[in-house]
């Protein structure tokens, strides 16, 4: 017998058996740290910021030249936007007095529809660093975490106070957002304007879609807006979702079309959202 | 000192690539990273290099977070291992292809794992063309990491 051959089977072998307990001790942890797995998170927390930092130093070529492609490309969108943006000027200049009438009705009826807030929450401005799309998970990292006052359970919006997301996990320099889509969304949400309550449920790359369950009859027409309700105690009521695209799917933002994030600080004791 | 230089750097290669792949990560291309999985796969159960194995387990972790998921990338690439090592039958080492038929069984049972959580059309045709993606890049990137090794 090669003796040679015989230690390298053994060496295979206890590798094997090595490995083998890892899985014993995943599964058990997995059984019970469910459902904050303490120990997997700040393994991560510690090492993602430094395989990212490597990351960067190694990719920087690549990701200089997408992002150059991205903002070519995002100059040239603008450059569009800007041409209908001073044609819309010109014309609005041109019946002011009207526009000011629409803008009056506007602001009354977006009081009245329960759209309009914010003004209770402080804020916290973020940038996305890093877009986490897999599969039919959507999740996104940004580059605020504990130290800057950012918890799990808090909401993320846009400029335009539209929900985007919902901090599931925070480092102390970083937090990982969940996007509407992503499959594990589940929220309370709300028709402005009207008492009919339900939940928006995440599909992955398809659009979200709701169901309603105060009022089973209620059909959602194109265009009606749907709000967060705070029927579950987990999200603030009244933050702007999206508007109905049909049946039971909602336009949502992504977080692929926006750079920036504003975290809405609010008490999230007793809020077990993950 | 050149030579030595050249010597570390493909040492390191794959260890550089796992990294560049999972740091890389775009929507629909490589999703969450996935593309890191081929020199994993390679460098441990086809030319197994030394340290990459704890490596490896350390970046599934990462692409479990990545995916959203809890441990799925990390058991079955352990799962695999075991078994691939356990066992004198089946010998990865000396498979056709440099082995892509054992990493599509493998990247299909994670796969399959992944998008049995949520059934939708769009949501199995992302799974197929990330199947797809991901081992129709397996045969490059192991050339790659051959030519190193020459």
């Amino acid at each position: 017998m090669n003796p040679k051959k015989l230690s390298s089977r053994l060496h295979a072998l206890i590798r094997a058996a090595l490995v083998g307990g890892f899985v014993s001790f995943l599964v058990i942890y997995m059984i019970v740290a469910r459902p904050e797995y303490r120990l997997f998170y700040s393994v991560v927390h510690t090492f993602t910021p430094v395989a990212e930092a490597i990351g960067d130093l190694l990719t920087w070529p690549v990701r200089g030249t997408g992002k150059i492609i991205k903002r070519i490309h995002n100059i040239a969108k603008l450059e569009k936007e800007i041409e209908e943006l001073r044609a819309k000027l010109s014309t609005a200049n041109a019946n002011r007095q009207e526009c000011d009438v629409a803008l009056y009705e506007n602001q009354k009826l977006a009081r009245e529809l329960g759209i309009a807030r914010q003004s209770g929450f402080a804020t916290i401005i973020a940038d996305i660093i890093h877009d986490k799309t897999a599969l039919h998970h959507e999740t996104f990292l940004i580059n605020r975490g504990t130290d800057d006052g950012v918890l799990t359970g808090m909401v993320a919006v846009s400029f335009e106070n539209r929900l985007v997301g919902i901090v599931i996990d925070a480092s102390s320099n970083f937090a990982r957002l969940r996007a509407l889509n992503d499959s594990d969304t589940n929220i309370a949400i709300r028709i402005a304007g009207s008492e009919v309550y339900g939940f928006m449920h995440g599909n992955g790359l398809m659009d979200p879609t709701i169901g309603f369950f105060s009022d089973h009859q209620f059909q959602g027409t194109q265009g009606t807006n749907v709000i967060t309700s705070n029927i579950s105690g987990v999200l603030p009521s009244g933050i702007y979702i999206g508007k109905i695209k049909n049946d039971s799917a909602v336009d949502v933002l992504s977080p692929a079309d926006i750079s920036r994030v504003m975290i809405l600080k609010f008490n999230t004791t007793g809020n077990k959202y993950r | 000192m050149m030579h030595n230089f050249i010597k570390y750097f493909w040492t390191a290669f794959p260890f550089l690539l796992t990294v560049m792949l999972w740091r890389l990560s775009v929507p629909w291309l490589n999703p969450g990273g996935i593309l890191a999985i081929i020199p994993m796969f390679y460098c441990s159960f086809i030319s197994a290099r030394p340290y990459f194995v704890p490596f490896s387990i350390l970046f599934c972790f990462l692409m479990d977070y990545s995916f959203g998921t809890v441990f799925i990338w990390t058991l079955c690439y352990c799962v695999y291992y075991a078994v691939m090592n356990i066992q004198n039958v089946i010998d990865l080492t000396h498979t056709k292809e440099n082995g892509l038929f054992a990493f599509m069984v493998f990247l299909g049972i994670v796969i399959s794992l992944i998008s049995v959580q949520s059934i939708n059309l769009l949501n199995f045709i992302s799974g197929v063309l990330t199947f797809s993606i991901t081992c129709a890049f397996y045969i490059p990137l192991v050339r790659l990491i051959q030519g190193g090794q020459k």
